[in-house]
């Protein structure tokens, strides 16, 4: 082994100070040193050679803003969108161009040869080939065409041929199979309008693809895209998110697989947070950092936890504005470097110090600014942020229901006044009124309103008092069922009753004792038939109506009958209108 | 295997995505500068022969058939171009070129700036290959994976290359080395 080390000591000595040696060949190529004076004066040496040679590249290294400069050459040079011509020019280039437009000069001057022969073209064996490969690609861009009628079975060679073409080559033929001998002005436009629209099919993974088409392997692959494993050439910088909604059982414990998940692939937790509901749920979000490349894995592991509700996956390319901001950077220290030069040469003037002194303050404050926003970057796109959304399951359960009840009732009484001072002697610590109310109308009728709100355990002894009061008229009960904290309907939520409403009206009891009293008086029969039709509906009426008696019904039950039934004989509306 | 976004950017950049070509410019001029420096030893020569090499590969980018050879073709085209640039100053031989720059720099011939010429006449002398070794691993701190990647060698090759190149820059430079202590 020594010996191997002596002989391979120019490779270690370069790896070494190279920092490419691993750990092993290190501790050996070190043991190696400590016997070998020759191997120690050249490791010696090299590492001074080492210094020298990064002196060098130092000196010659190019400035911050050289891939500004290459840019801006470039673009200099080489402008921007070139003409018509240019483009054909460029499409011809491509080997798949080349091959679908002889394929497609081919098959126009067939075509030609038909029309001037008049030959039917479905029984020559070549033109089916040549249709079958046409066909084909005018299938892949999904075009209507006249030539679908001709599709014959594609044979092998040129279904090959095809593939090989690519995905230039349905333009041209397209192009060339909407318009059969059009003009070639005409034909290099529409070849232009469908290159020009390939761009935004690229960019649209979502949209339709045939699954055989190149496009469709060029999504899938943008979409598994990672960053990290790339090389140090192209280090893209990629801000990987997701957001994830999750329902679960039990919220704790999809938070503690959620913590090793996240560490198996080396990431962390980085925010959680949880509410508990009325109902007892638990709802809240956890922020997870992982490493982008695990981040599809981790997320496959999440769909485990629960039940998926809705997840987002987004992907933000920094690349451009990351270098950016470090070609403004390093422009930022040169200058700092030469302020701070400027300061060294110590100038007479001091206002010229004092300006180099603020801009150099200037400047500094750039440096950091944008070292600032290259780490924050740099955090981004080290790690990938994971937005979970957790939910229990039934989180919108109703914690409890609420039944409110509110009763009506009329009450006849003799004595208005003395009933309604009894109704309020019912008040107490469960029986709180809220309204009473005593009219007296022109002609010194009492009525009375109150309002009470009771306890629902003392409600049925208090109403079935204030019944006992008076003589009931009516009386209503309304329950209404209130869930709290939630919607629909849980067996587990318990149901409460709230207070009672009680609304009372109270009137006097006298009026209707007057149409007890009514009595029938005797006429001819004919009449006596209409009489006893008009009483009872008189009678119904009366016990109908919850108004208290009006002027006109006490006319009538005092009125002689015979006159009631000959109105209601000679008007028989008028009679019903009179009661009313 | 080539990360599969790089490799849709070369595509792109083939099918004549601009954005895609000069996010590849942005990504990887200074490994063709390395190169371009390591034909040349001299900035600005290699800075002109990016720029044009750069030029040329949009031109005819689509020559590339497979998408993962696009760096290496990249790495070819500044290569050739840095080689037909020093084809063109070839009048005037390396050494005495350097010795013009040093004296028409009239700076007062230190221990320093005299070594300073030695380290490049030393450079001067190596081989193309292992002068852009060297470059790509001094400008750009690259690994030795990615050295031998960017310049098309074989797995473990570049230890030899750089072996061999430190160890001959350091016989010529022995007496300078010994007097740094």
């Amino acid at each position: 082994m020594d010996t191997k080390i002596h002989q391979q000591i120019d490779e270690l000595l370069a790896a070494e100070v190279h920092d490419q040696l691993s750990s092993s060949e290190q501790s050996a190529l070190h043991a190696h040193l400590v016997d070998c004076a020759e191997c120690r004066q050249l490791h010696k040496e090299q590492k001074n050679m080492n210094k020298l040679l990064q002196e060098n590249y130092e000196r010659e290294n190019v400035d911050g803003t050289f891939e500004q400069r290459m840019l801006s050459g470039f673009r200099s040079r080489v402008p921007g969108r070139t003409g018509l011509g240019g483009l054909l020019a460029n499409l011809m280039r491509l080997r798949g161009v080349q091959i679908s437009a002889a394929a497609a000069l081919l098959l126009a001057l067939v075509q030609m040869g038909h029309m001037l022969t008049g030959e039917d073209p479905s029984r020559t064996r070549v033109i089916e080939h040549l249709h079958a490969v046409g066909s084909k690609n005018v299938d892949r861009l999904a075009e209507p065409s006249p030539v679908t009628e001709w599709r014959g079975s594609v044979s092998g060679t040129f279904a090959q041929q095809s593939n090989i073409a690519g995905s230039e080559s349905p333009t041209v033929m397209a192009a060339l199979k909407s318009a059969p001998g059009a003009a070639p002005e005409e034909l290099s436009k529409s070849a232009r309008l469908q290159s020009a629209g390939r761009p935004e099919q690229r960019q649209a993974p979502a949209q339709p693809v045939p699954p055989n088409d190149a496009k469709t392997e060029v999504s899938a692959d943008m979409a598994e895209s990672a960053p990290g494993s790339g090389s140090a050439l192209a280090n893209r910088k990629l801000v990987r998110n997701a957001q994830v909604d999750l329902e679960v059982i039990n919220f704790d414990d999809a938070l503690q697989k959620i913590t090793a998940f996240s560490r198996e692939d080396g990431g962390y937790i980085a925010t959680t947070s949880s509410e508990k509901q009325q109902n007892g749920k638990l709802r809240g979000e956890i922020v997870v950092k992982v490493l982008p490349d695990s981040l599809d894995r981790f997320l496959g592991k999440l769909r485990g936890l629960g039940e998926l509700k809705n997840q987002s996956i987004s992907t933000e390319d920094v690349t451009k504005t990351y270098f950016d901001t470090d070609s403004r950077l390093k422009n930022a220290r040169v200058m700092e470097q030469r302020l701070i030069e400027i300061l060294k040469k110590k100038s007479e003037d001091v206002n010229d110090l004092l300006q180099v002194e603020k801009e150099l303050g200037r400047v500094r404050e750039e440096i950091e600014r944008m070292q600032g926003e290259l780490k924050f970057m740099d955090a981004q796109v080290q790690f990938a942020t994971v937005t979970i959304s957790l939910a229990e399951k039934e989180m919108n359960v109703p914690a409890a229901f609420l039944l409110k009840e509110q009763a009506q009732l009329s009450l006849y009484a003799p004595d208005v006044e003395k009933v309604y001072n009894e109704i309020k002697g019912v008040a107490s610590p469960k029986v709180q009124i809220t309204t009473a109310q005593l009219d007296r109308d022109n002609s010194g009728r009492v009525s009375a309103r109150l309002s009470m709100l009771i306890a629902p355990e003392e409600s049925d002894a208090t109403i079935a008092r204030v019944k006992g009061m008076g003589r009931v008229e009516n009386f209503q009960v309304h329950t209404e069922r209130v869930a709290q904290g939630g919607e629909g309907m849980s067996e587990q939520a318990r149901t409460e009753r709230d207070k009672v409403q009680l609304n009372i009206t109270l009137s006097r009891e006298e009026q209707e004792q007057a149409l007890q009293q009514t009595s029938l008086p005797f006429g001819p029969a004919r009449w006596r038939r209409k009489r006893k039709s008009c009483a009872v509906s008189l009678k119904n009426r009366m016990a109908g109506s919850a108004a208290p008696p009006s002027v006109g019904i006490r006319m009538d039950a005092n009125m002689p009958m015979f006159l009631c039934a000959f109105r209601s004989r000679t008007t028989p509306r008028l009679c019903n209108r009179s009661i009313r | 295997m080539m990360d599969p976004g790089e490799r849709e950017q070369y595509k792109a950049a083939i099918h004549g995505d601009r954005d895609a070509f000069e996010m590849i410019i942005r990504t990887h001029s200074r490994a063709l500068f390395a190169i371009a420096y390591g034909v040349l030893q001299n900035r600005e020569e290699a800075e002109d022969a990016v720029q044009d090499a750069l030029v040329k590969a949009w031109k005819s980018r689509w020559r590339v058939r497979d998408p993962e050879k696009f760096p290496a073709w990249l790495a070819t085209i500044a290569r050739y171009r840095a080689r037909d640039l020093l084809r063109k100053r070839r009048t005037v031989p390396l050494d005495e070129q350097l010795l013009e720059t040093s004296a028409a720099e009239e700076r007062p011939s230190t221990d320093d700036s005299e070594r300073e010429a030695d380290v490049k006449t030393a450079l001067a002398t190596l081989p193309e290959l292992h002068r852009s070794a060297l470059a790509l691993r001094y400008f750009e701190e690259m690994d030795y994976a990615m050295i031998e990647k960017t310049l098309g060698l074989s797995n473990g090759a570049l230890r030899g290359i750089l072996g061999r190149a430190l160890a001959s820059m350091r016989k010529r430079l022995k007496p300078a080395l010994a007097t740094m202590g």
